[in-house]
């Protein structure tokens, strides 16, 4: 069996301290696999980026080891992070994130000056990646003067322009219009499987499901399994039922709220309109689909 | 890492200073302004010197004989007596002696117009322009005088209670402490009623004798008069101006520095802070730290250069233009001053970068997560 890529052991981030102290992310583990799409959901606020951010060596851990390829990046030093980040990792945001300084070459370009690759070697190859996005047209055009799509194509060609073992994506599709989501996507899925890289999307995006080896739940800061999750009938979100606020029993099956305002407004459209099917109950849901669990192990 | 590995990478301090055009030229001229300053006084300065010491340079003389202790003729006074010309002619090495009388003066036109000259009654006049040598009762003015007192050749003006035809006009001699005039010896002696008393000596050494030789020879001859060659006379001189300027040039200096510091810096700091996402990406890409910071630094100096750069044209610009307007103002740009300026500069840039160096070092890579707002 192949050694994982990514080893996560007991990572957690603590922000503040006394009355403000926060735990954003709480006793993670996580192995990731060469060539694994892993989707992270979650609500708003339940330490994604926290997670991403100390993943991608940009953000200092409070404890726990994060082991890529043999390295604890928690443990290196700092001026030895940047020629890491640089060799292992690719970024994408869901702004985007380009230079506007720079033509869309000359984005690409920059990702591999970072790793000391100059000159025409470094023209090339990014002529190469975005010829290859399709964007031969656009190569030395403005970043202002790209469609959306176009900017996340040239965000890729930039997050894989060093051949990153590992690629971390920030709500990628989440500034798409759907055609540009689902060929975002494609790429993705067509990086971690043609080219062996690991990639890590953050999204509140259900298209990006489709993609995904694994769909992780993080809330409050903790991995959870998504077959224990249930799904609020009102707003849609997915809940813990051990810490939904609020619940209600009907019919011999219990119903799980994430707040008091979906449970009274279920109840008020329950009672105005008796319509069973305007509203679905609380049930388990079977995302879990290839072998994401608790801590997602 | 070479150069040439340099000049090969994305050139991400250019784009960024020629993504905002507007701003980096506006720093760029506030800059070159606030250099010109500095540069344009230093100029007038030296142009002063020079002006200041038209007179003595053209005398031809090897040495210059004044009253003991006196080694200037601006911004002093030299009486000798008219013997001591004989017994400094006795002196072995001399060949001839020409003494002249010195006197500061108003002219006055018939209009009441008034310029203030220095009176020089004897001796070798400058190279005339227009007209002729002063022969008794008249007097050569320089033609930036002229103009401002609208006299012509021919016409009469007033100098110290005497009223003398002008002969002719010279140029060259105008600075904005006032200008040359020219009498013959015994006309200015008559004026001030001074038949046995000179102010300086011309001396010509015989050929073959040191200058400097010769003036120490005159003083061990003549124990109560001052011997100086042309050269350290001429340095005297310009001491006095600089004696003059020195405070005023350091007050310049030191605005024009403060202004080429608050212009950078404020160019620099917003540059930079528009700029902050952009080094947080980069940060975030694999940017170490200090290369960071020297993007901001080249950012700067790009800045500072084109700004000293524009100061210079525009001295170079001012030196034709201010002259054609006013004659008694000349710029003389000297190396020495153009390195000094440049000193300034390179301490304005790195003045300005000071506080946005210390902004981008702040800057945490994990920003490219916070959304763009």
């Amino acid at each position: 069996m192949n050694e994982p890529l990514v080893r996560i052991h007991h990572l957690s981030k603590v922000f503040g301290e006394g009355e403000t102290r926060v735990e954003a992310v709480s006793d993670v583990d996580l192995e990731l696999e060469r060539g694994e799409i892993v989707l992270v959901m979650g609500p708003s606020g339940s330490g994604k980026t926290t997670l991403l951010s100390m993943l991608g060596g940009l953000l200092r851990t409070s404890a726990g080891e994060i082991v890529i390829d043999g390295v604890d990046i928690a443990a290196l030093p700092e001026r030895e992070l940047p020629p890491f980040r640089a060799k292992t990792f690719g970024f994408i945001f869901q702004d985007f994130n380009l230079l506007a300084a720079l033509r869309a070459r000359e984005n690409v370009e920059v990702a591999l000056n970072l790793d000391g690759v100059r000159g025409g070697a470094a023209r090339d190859r990014a002529r190469a990646l975005l010829d290859a996005l399709g964007l031969q047209a656009r190569r030395e055009f403005g970043i202002d003067q790209l469609s959306g799509g176009e900017k996340q194509r040239v965000a890729i060609a930039r997050a894989i322009a060093n051949r990153p073992a590992l690629i971390l994506a920030d709500e990628p599709t989440a500034n798409l219009d759907s055609a540009h989501g689902a060929e975002t996507m494609r790429l993705l899925r067509r990086l971690a499987k043609e080219e062996g890289t690991t990639v890590v999307i953050v999204s509140h995006d259900e298209r990006l499901r489709e993609v995904a080896d694994r769909v992780l739940w993080l809330e409050d800061g903790r991995l959870k399994a998504l077959a224990g999750l249930v799904r609020d009938p009102v707003c849609g979100m997915l809940l813990d039922p051990a810490q939904a606020p609020s619940r209600l029993e009907e019919g011999g099956s219990v119903l799980y709220f994430c707040s008091h305002g979906c449970r009274d407004q279920y109840q008020h459209e329950r009672g105005t309109r008796a319509d069973p099917a305007r509203v679905s109950s609380s049930t388990p849901l079977g995302y879990d689909h290839e072998g994401g669990g608790a801590n997602g192990n | 890492m070479t150069s040439l590995a340099l000049s090969r990478r994305v050139p991400i301090a250019r784009r960024q200073l020629s993504a905002k055009r507007g701003r980096t030229l506006a720093g760029i001229v506030g800059i070159g302004v606030a250099l010109l300053l500095i540069l344009a006084l230093k100029a007038i300065f030296a142009g002063m010197e020079t002006r200041l010491t038209a007179y003595v340079d053209a005398t031809g003389a090897d040495v210059i004989v004044a009253q003991d202790g006196v080694r200037t003729m601006h911004m002093t006074q030299s009486a000798l007596p008219s013997a001591t010309a004989a017994a400094v002619a006795r002196v072995p090495g001399v060949a001839a002696v020409e003494p002249i009388i010195y006197k500061g003066a108003f002219v006055e036109s018939v209009g009441d117009k008034s310029g203030i000259v220095a009176l020089v009654g004897g001796g070798p006049t400058p190279e005339i322009a227009a007209g002729r040598a002063p022969r008794a009762g008249e007097i050569v003015l320089d033609r930036a005088l002229a103009d401002k007192l609208a006299v012509d050749v021919g016409e009469r003006v007033r100098v110290l209670g005497a009223s003398l035809g002008v002969s002719g006009e010279v140029t060259g001699t105008a600075a904005i402490t006032g200008s040359f005039a020219f009498v013959a010896r015994p006309t200015l002696a008559r004026i001030l009623r001074a038949d046995d008393v000179v102010s300086y000596l011309l001396v010509r050494a015989t050929a073959g004798v040191d200058p400097v030789t010769l003036a120490r020879r005159i003083e061990d001859s003549e124990p109560l008069v001052t011997a100086s060659t042309r050269r350290e006379f001429a340095a005297s001189e310009r001491a006095v101006v600089g004696d003059m300027s020195t405070d005023i040039v350091r007050g310049m200096i030191f605005v024009g520095f403060v202004i080429g510091v608050a212009v950078a810096a404020l160019v620099a700091y917003s540059q930079t802070l528009t700029q902050l996402r952009d080094y947080g990406v980069l940060r975030a890409l694999g940017l170490r730290a200090r290369r960071a910071l020297a993007l901001v630094i080249a950012q700067v100096a790009v800045m500072v250069v084109a700004g000293f750069a524009l100061a210079l044209l525009l001295v170079a610009l001012l030196s034709v233009l201010l002259p054609a307007l006013s004659p008694t103002l000349v710029l003389t740009l000297r190396v020495g001053d153009v390195v000094e300026a440049s000193a300034v500069a390179a301490a304005v840039a790195l003045a300005a970068a000071l506080v946005p160096m210390l902004r981008v070092v702040r800057v945490e890579p994990a920003s490219v997560y916070r959304r763009a707002s």
